[in-house]
C-alpha cells in the first residue's frame, strides 16, 4: 500500500474545462452536480430513475491512455465518484461559438424539439449518433436513429420529427467532439492520475474507488457491509428513491483486471466491469440470438453504463439477462481474500434476493460456456412495451437437435417465480422426443406445474402462466422459420 | 408572408442549445428554500393528526406548514371544493397534507421518510361501478336528446348492446408542477409557474393567502409540457410555494419529483359508456343511447365539462338520427381527474369508433363500409345538438385515405395473411376525428393581446397564451410579422404574465392560437392604422416638424386596405409610395403617435342552451382521418403499428411545420393511451405504476414504421385566424385507430364473435381475449 498514490477528489473535464470537484460534491449524481453545483441546467431531471434520457450527457473514458469515444449515459443516476479521469459532455458544450452543430441545426429545422425538455437529451443522443457513424464512415438509417434514441422519451412530438432531424443529418458537416475535446493534450492531464486510489469521505458518506483488485478484497474483507458499484444503473435509482442508500460503497469501476472480456475453450470470459455495450458487440458472432436480446434489454445509456455482472448480481427474478445465462451453464466467478471460487448460476439464486456468496466476497466474472453441437436457441422477453420495459415473463430455450429429434434442452424462464429457474423436468421430458409443434405444444401445457407467477403491476399470474405455455409453441414456429432459413 | 411559412419554433435555438430556461432551472438566490408537499397514506378517511416533530428535527428541516397555515383552502375552477392540503376529510391517497422547507433536497427526503400520519380510514370508493352502487355524483349532465331514440330502437331491424370502458391516462409532461414564489415588498407575491392558467394560478394564490388578486402577479415564460395537466391543477402547487414564500419571507421553489407529481395529481378520466343501437341491414345507424359514466376522482375539478365534451363528441364522424345520450361524473377517492388533450372527446368518439367495429363483426362487413355509410354527408349534417357542419369535408377525407392509403388492397392482403398459421396476426382499421372548436363555456372565449413597437421597428408582444411546446408563441410571432409586413425575427413573444394580460383564460381546447392571434391581430391593426395615417400625411406633404406634428387619426379618411406591409417597407398602392417601415415607427414616436395597443377578442356566433342542450357550441370543426395496421403476437398479445396514415384538415396552416409536428405528436400520445399507458393501483388506491418503468408511455420504438402525414387543402374557415384551423387536440383522437385496428385483428380469431376489450389494449388484455375464443 505504501507506493499507492491515494487522491482525496475528483478530476473531470465538463466540456473541456478541467474540473476538481472535493469529496463533499462527489456523491451527488453527475446531473444534480452539472444543474446545481456548476451552473449547467441545459440537462434536465425528469424521472431520476434512467428511464427516460432527459438528462442524458456523453462521457468518454480513459482506457489505456487514450479517450473511448463518447457514449450516452444518464447523469441523473450515476455518482459523479464514478466519472472521475473522464470527459463530459452536455448540451452546453455542442455548440461552437454560437453557431449550431449539425445535430442542433436539424432538430432546430424539422421541428425535433417542441416544449424542449426533452432535447437536450435528444440531442446528446443525436450527437453520439453523428459521432460514431461519422467516424466509422457510415450512413444514419431510420433503424440505426431508433437504436440510438431508444432511451429517450419525448412527449411531444411523437418522435417523427426527430427521427427526420437524424436521418437528415449531413455527417460531411459533422464536427468531432473527440477533435474538440478529446485530444491528447486533454488526455496528458490526467495520465499521471489514473493509477490512483480513490478515498473520498464526508462527515456521513464514504467511498473507497481502487485500481487493484487486491486492495478492492482487502477493504471488502474489511467492511462486508460495504455496497459494491460499478455502473450504478439499479442502485443509483434505490439510492434516489430513497430506497436504498449509497452511502458507503466499494467502486469497481476503476479496477482494470475487471474489464477483461475473452473467447477460450472454456467459454466467453466476462469481467464484472464489463458494459452491457461492450458484451453486446462481444458476443454478436458467438450467440445472435443472445445479441438480439441485450439489443431490447435496454437503452443504449444504460447499457454503456450498466454491467453484465450488475444483471447477474441484483438476480431480480426479471433480470432479463438471467435465463439465457442459466440456459447457457453460465457460471460466476467469486473472489475473496481467501482464494476464489466458480459457481454454477443454476445453484446461485437460493430464493428472492438470495445468492451463494459470502459477505467477504466480489462477483469477479462470469463464464458462459460455449454451446458444442448443433444447438439452437431462442430468447424471448415478453412485456408491456417491446423496449425498454420490465419483463413479465422471460424465457430461454437451447435445443441440440439432429435428425429432427431433440438430443438435449436447457429451458430457463423469469418472471414466473421469485428467482429465475431452469425447468429440469421439461427437459428431460423434451429429449428424445421428436422436433414437433405438438412436443413443444404438449410440453408449454405442462410448464405451469412448475411455475408460480404472482399477479402485479405488469401483469396477473393468470396472464404469466398463458404466456409461459404459449411461448413454447411460439419457440417451436420461430425456431422452425430460422432453421428454414438456415 | 410570415404566416403559412414553415419556421422554426421560436425558442428552437434555446431548446437545441439547453439555454431555455425552465421554472427549475432558473438561478438559486442565496435565501431560497425548497417546498415538499407529503401526501396522506390512505385514499378515505379522516386525517386526525400529522407527526411530524421528528421530522422538523432532521438535519436541514427549516419549517413544515399544514392546511391551517392557509387563509382560505379551498380550491377548484368550477366548483371551489378542493383542499390545497387536507384539512380533515382525505380525498385520495398521496393527497398533500404537509409541506416540508429546507435547503436540500436530499435532507428533505430523508425526514419525508419520519412524518406519520393518525388517520381514521374509511371503506374507499376506487371504481365507477363502486361509486354508482353507492350513488355518488359530482355531476349529472342534461340529456342530449334527439328523435325519439326508443321508437328507432325498437323499429331497427338490427340492435347491439354492449359496454365501452377506457382508463385514465398521465399527461407526463416532461417537466412535473413547478413553480418558484418570490415574496416582494407590502406582502406582495411574484409567482413562476409552469402553467397554462396564469390568471387563475394568480387567483388560487390570492384566495389561499388572503391577498387581493392585484398583490400578486403570475408569470409563465414556458411549460416542459402541458397537456391539460397543468390548466388547472399547477394552481394549488403554486399556492404551497407562495405560502412558504409568504412565511418564511425567502423565495420558495417546489418542483415535484415526477414520482410525486404522477400519485398527486389527476389525468385523464377513465369511462364506462353503456350504449343500445340500432341499424338497417346496411349498417347504418338508426338510433343511438348511450349512458356514460366518467371517474372524476375526489373533487369536481373541470370534469363536468370534460364530460360534456364527451357528450359532445359521441358522435364522432356519424350522423346520428336519432339519439339519447346522457352522462355523469362519479366521485371516487382517487386523484381528482382533469383535463387531459381531447377534454373527454376521445372518451365519446373511441365510443362510437368501437360499436362501428361491432357492427361490422356483427354484419361481417368490413368496418370502413359501415363508417363510409355513417359518415356525416350531404344533408345529414347536423349533430345531436342541433350544430350544422359547415364545408364538411369529412366525405372527401374518408374517400381520400381510402385511396392513397390503398386500404381495398391492404385488406385483401391481411385476410390472406390471417388465414395462415403463422402466430401473427394482422388487422386494419380508419378512424376520423371531428373536433369541436371553442370552449363550451362561452364565457371563456376571449383573450387579449399587448403589442408594442419599439424604435427600431422591432416588436414585443404579449397575450395570455402560455408556450408549452404547441408553437402558440411562433404563430402570434408570425401574425404579427405578417400584419407589420416584417420578418419574423423583429418580432419577440413575450412571458406571459398577469400584469399585462389578466382575466385570460387557460390555453386549452386547442384554441390558444385561434384566440391570442386574433387578439394580436386586432392590436396590430390599430398601430397599421396609425402608421399607414403618417405615411398617408407623408404623401400628402403635410408639414411635420417642430412646430406641426401629424394629426390625429380620422378613420373616415383612411383607407388601410390601400396600404400594404410587406419585406420591412409600407406601401400605398394607389400612389406606389413605399417607405421603410422602421423609418416611418422613428417618425410617429417623433410625432407623438402611440406604438402600443391593447386589444380584446372574443369569438362571435357561440350560443348554446344547455337546458335544451340545443345549439351552437363550436365555431367551427378540425377533421381528419387515420389508418392504422397492427401485427399481433396472438402467443403472446403483443403488437407492434406497421403502418399509419393520417389525413387532416386543417384549413390553411399558419405554420405546417409546427401543424404537422402537433398531428404526429397527438397520434402517438392517443395510441400510448389506448396500448401501453396503463394506470395500476393496489386494493387501497395508490397508484403504483408512478414513474416510467411502471408506466410506459410510447417510445421510439413504437411508432408506426411507416408513417405518412398529409393535409388536404381547405380555403373555407372564414371564421378563424387567417382561415387556419386549431390542431392542439384533434388528431389526438386519430390514436384510436390503433386500438380498432387491434380490436380488427382479433376479429379474425372470433369465429365472427364481437370482440370485447376494454382501452388501453396491453399485450395481456389482448391475450386474454384471443384465449377466451379460442
Amino acid at each position: 500500500m505504501s507506493d499507492q498514490k491515494i487522491r482525496n477528489n475528483i478530476n473531470i473535464f465538463i466540456n473541456g474545462t478541467e474540473r476538481s470537484v472535493a469529496a463533499s460534491e462527489a456523491f451527488k449524481p453527475l446531473a444534480q452536480f452539472l444543474r446545481y453545483s456548476n451552473q449547467m441546467p441545459g440537462t434536465k431531471i425528469v424521472c431520476a430513475e434512467g428511464d427516460c434520457g432527459a438528462c442524458t450527457v456523453l462521457v468518454s473514458r480513459l482506457s489505456d491512455g487514450k479517450w473511448s469515444s463518447p457514449q450516452g449515459i444518464n447523469s441523473c443516476i450515476a455518482p459523479l465518484y464514478l466519472f472521475d479521469l473522464c470527459s463530459v459532455m452536455t448540451v452546453e458544450g455542442l455548440a461552437q461559438d454560437q453557431q449550431l452543430s449539425e445535430a442542433q441545426t436539424q432538430m432546430r429545422e424539422n421541428h425535433g424539439g417542441q416544449c424542449g425538455y426533452c432535447t437536450p437529451g435528444m440531442v446528446c443522443s443525436l450527437s453520439a449518433l453523428a459521432e460514431d457513424c461519422h467516424r466509422d464512415g457510415k450512413t444514419i438509417t431510420e433503424k440505426k436513429a431508433r437504436n440510438y434514441l431508444t432511451g429517450n422519451l419525448c412527449r411531444c412530438t411523437g418522435y417523427e420529427p426527430i427521427l427526420k432531424a437524424a436521418t437528415n443529418m449531413d455527417l460531411n458537416k459533422w464536427q468531432s467532439l473527440a477533435g474538440k475535446y478529446l485530444t491528447a493534450s486533454h488526455s496528458e492531464k490526467f495520465l499521471s492520475q489514473s493509477q490512483d486510489d480513490l478515498i473520498l469521505e464526508t462527515e456521513n458518506l464514504n467511498a473507497f474507488a481502487p485500481v487493484g483488485l487486491k486492495a478492492a478484497l482487502e477493504y471488502k474483507s474489511k467492511n462486508p457491509k460495504t455496497r459494491l458499484v460499478a455502473g450504478a444503473t439499479d442502485l443509483g435509482v434505490l439510492h434516489n428513491k430513497g430506497r436504498s442508500y449509497l452511502d458507503s460503497v466499494l467502486v469497481l469501476n476503476r479496477i482494470t483486471e475487471l474489464s477483461q472480456m475473452s473467447h477460450s475453450e472454456k467459454g466467453t470470459w466476462i469481467g464484472a466491469r464489463v458494459s452491457l455495450t461492450a458484451f453486446e458487440n462481444f458476443i454478436a458472432d458467438k450467440h445472435p440470438e443472445f445479441e438480439r436480446l441485450i439489443r431490447i434489454f435496454a437503452s443504449p445509456q444504460i447499457k454503456n453504463q450498466g454491467t453484465l455482472l450488475g444483471n447477474v448480481m441484483n438476480g431480480s427474478p426479471i433480470g432479463d439477462t438471467l435465463p439465457a445465462l442459466l440456459a447457457l451453464n453460465a457460471s460466476v466467478e467469486l473472489a475473496s481474500v481467501a482464494g476464489t471460487r466458480v459457481v454454477p448460476l443454476t445453484s446461485f439464486y437460493l430464493g428472492y434476493k438470495v445468492f451463494d456468496i459470502r459477505p467477504d466476497e466480489i462477483a469477479t466474472g462470469l463464464l458462459i460456456p460455449p454451446l458444442v453441437g448443433n444447438w439452437q436457441t431462442k430468447l424471448f422477453k415478453v412485456s408491456v412495451r417491446k423496449d425498454l420495459d420490465i419483463s413479465a415473463v422471460t424465457f430461454a430455450g437451447a435445443f441440440r437437435i439432429e435428425n429432427g429429434t431433440i438430443q438435449e434442452a436447457r429451458l430457463a424462464m423469469g418472471g414466473v417465480g421469485p428467482t429465475v429457474i431452469r425447468l429440469p423436468d421439461l427437459e428431460k421430458d423434451l429429449a428424445g422426443k421428436s422436433f414437433t409443434e405438438r412436443t413443444f405444444a404438449e410440453a408449454g401445457a405442462k410448464v405451469t406445474q412448475f411455475i408460480t407467477p404472482i399477479s402485479d403491476l405488469r401483469a396477473s399470474n393468470d396472464y404469466r402462466n398463458k404466456v409461459a405455455e404459449n411461448l413454447f409453441s411460439k419457440c417451436y414456429f420461430e425456431l422452425q422459420e430460422d432453421m428454414q432459413c438456415l | 408572408m410570415s404566416i403559412g411559412q414553415n419556421i422554426p419554433h421560436d425558442s428552437s435555438y434555446g431548446h437545441v442549445t439547453g439555454e431555455s430556461v425552465f421554472i427549475d432551472d432558473r438561478a438559486f438566490t442565496g435565501s431560497e428554500v425548497l417546498v415538499l408537499p407529503v401526501g396522506v397514506p390512505a385514499a378515505a378517511g379522516v386525517l386526525k393528526k400529522i407527526n411530524f416533530e421528528a421530522a422538523l428535527r432532521s438535519p436541514g428541516v427549516l419549517a413544515a406548514y399544514t392546511a391551517k397555515d392557509l387563509r382560505h383552502n379551498q380550491w377548484g375552477t368550477i366548483i371551489p371544493e378542493q383542499p390545497i392540503l387536507v384539512q380533515d376529510q382525505i380525498g385520495h391517497y398521496d393527497e398533500p397534507a404537509l409541506l416540508l422547507v429546507g435547503m436540500d433536497m436530499d435532507e428533505l427526503l430523508r425526514a419525508r421518510s419520519l412524518v406519520t400520519f393518525e388517520i381514521e380510514k374509511l371503506p374507499a370508493i376506487l371504481n365507477i361501478d363502486d361509486a354508482i352502487q353507492r350513488d355518488r355524483y359530482i355531476y349529472k349532465a342534461n340529456p342530449f336528446i334527439k328523435g325519439n331514440v326508443e321508437e328507432a330502437l325498437q323499429k331497427a331491424p338490427h340492435k347491439l348492446s354492449g359496454i365501452f370502458e377506457c382508463g385514465g391516462q398521465e399527461h407526463f409532461y416532461m417537466e412535473s408542477q413547478a413553480c418558484i414564489a418570490y415574496p416582494l415588498e407590502e406582502g406582495q407575491v411574484e409567482v413562476h409557474s409552469s402553467s397554462q392558467h396564469p390568471s387563475e394560478t394568480q387567483h388560487v394564490v390570492a384566495e389561499a393567502l388572503g391577498l387581493q388578486l392585484h398583490e400578486v402577479v403570475c408569470v409563465v415564460k414556458r411549460m416542459g409540457g402541458g397537456f391539460g395537466g397543468k390548466e388547472s391543477q399547477g394552481a394549488p402547487f403554486a399556492a404551497m410555494a407562495a405560502l412558504v414564500a409568504k412565511k418564511l419571507k425567502r423565495p420558495a421553489r417546489l418542483c415535484l419529483s415526477k414520482d410525486d407529481d404522477m400519485v398527486m395529481t389527476g389525468k385523464r378520466h377513465p369511462f364506462k359508456n353503456f350504449y343500445d343501437v340500432g341499424f338497417d341491414d346496411d349498417g347504418r345507424i338508426l338510433g343511438l343511447k348511450v349512458k356514460l359514466f366518467a371517474d372524476g376522482g375526489a373533487y369536481a375539478d373541470l370534469s363536468s365539462s370534460i364530460l360534456e365534451r364527451a357528450l359532445f363528441h359521441i358522435d364522432g364522424a356519424y350522423f346520428l338520427p336519432d339519439a339519447h345520450i346522457e352522462g355523469s361524473v362519479v366521485r371516487t377517492n382517487m386523484y381528482s381527474n382533469t383535463a387531459f388533450r381531447g377534454f373527454g372527446g376521445p372518451q365519446g368518439t373511441m365510443t362510437i369508433e368501437s360499436i362501428i367495429e361491432e357492427i361490422a363483426t356483427y354484419l361481417k362487413k368490413d368496418a370502413l363500409e359501415i363508417r363510409e355509410l355513417n359518415c356525416y354527408q350531404g344533408d345529414r349534417n347536423t349533430t345531436h345538438y342541433g350544430q350544422k357542419i359547415d364545408h364538411n369535408p369529412l366525405p372527401e377525407l374518408f374517400a381520400r385515405l381510402k385511396k392513397d392509403a390503398d386500404y381495398v388492397a391492404r385488406r385483401s392482403e391481411i385476410d390472406a395473411f390471417n388465414a395462415k398459421n403463422t402466430g401473427k396476426i394482422r388487422g386494419l382499421s380508419l378512424t376520423a376525428t371531428k373536433f369541436g372548436i371553442a370552449f363550451t363555456a362561452r364565457f371563456l372565449n376571449q383573450g387579449n393581446a399587448l403589442v408594442n413597437v419599439h424604435k427600431d421597428g422591432t416588436v414585443q408582444v404579449s397575450t395570455g397564451a402560455t408556450e408549452m411546446g404547441q408553437g402558440v408563441n411562433t404563430k402570434i410571432q408570425q401574425v404579427v410579422a405578417h400584419a407589420f409586413g416584417v420578418p419574423a425575427s423583429f418580432v419577440k413573444v413575450m412571458a406571459t404574465s398577469t400584469e399585462k394580460n389578466h382575466n385570460t383564460s387557460a390555453t386549452a381546447a386547442s384554441s390558444g392560437s385561434d384566440i391570442n392571434c386574433a387578439a394580436a391581430l386586432k392590436a396590430c391593426r390599430e398601430i397599421q392604422k396609425r402608421v399607414a395615417w403618417l405615411l398617408f400625411h407623408i404623401i400628402q406633404g403635410t408639414p411635420m416638424n417642430d412646430i406641426n406634428e401629424c394629426p390625429p387619426l380620422d378613420m373616415t379618411k383612411l383607407k388601410l386596405e390601400d396600404f400594404e406591409f410587406s419585406g420591412k417597407i409600407v406601401s400605398h398602392t394607389p400612389s406606389g409610395t413605399q417607405h421603410n417601415w422602421a423609418d416611418l415607427v422613428k417618425m410617429a414616436y417623433i410625432n407623438r403617435m402611440s406604438l402600443g395597443e391593447y386589444a380584446h377578442f372574443k369569438t362571435d356566433g357561440l350560443g348554446f342552451d344547455k337546458s335544451k342542450s340545443q345549439g351552437t357550441p363550436f365555431n367551427y370543426f378540425t377533421n381528419g382521418v387515420a389508418v392504422s395496421e397492427v401485427q399481433v403476437d396472438t402467443w403472446t398479445g403483443e403488437y407492434k403499428v406497421l403502418r399509419t396514415d393520417i389525413l387532416m384538415d386543417l384549413g390553411r396552416s399558419l405554420n405546417p411545420g409546427i401543424d404537422r409536428g402537433q398531428v404526429t405528436g397527438a397520434f402517438v400520445q392517443g395510441m400510448g393511451w389506448v396500448t401501453s399507458e396503463k394506470l395500476f393501483h393496489n386494493a387501497e388506491g395508490r397508484l403504483l405504476s408512478h414513474s416510467p418503468t411502471t408506466y410506459k408511455i410510447p417510445n421510439v420504438q413504437d411508432t408506426p414504421r411507416v408513417f405518412n402525414i398529409e393535409f388536404i387543402e381547405n380555403h373555407e374557415n372564414k371564421q378563424n385566424i387567417h382561415r387556419s384551423k386549431a390542431v392542439g387536440e384533434p388528431p389526438f383522437l386519430l390514436g384510436i385507430s390503433v386500438w380498432t385496428a387491434i380490436k380488427d385483428a382479433i376479429r379474425y380469431k372470433t369465429a365472427g364473435k364481437l370482440v370485447n376489450i376494454k382501452s388501453p389494449a396491453t399485450p395481456e388484455e389482448v391475450l386474454m381475449e384471443i384465449s377466451r375464443h379460442a
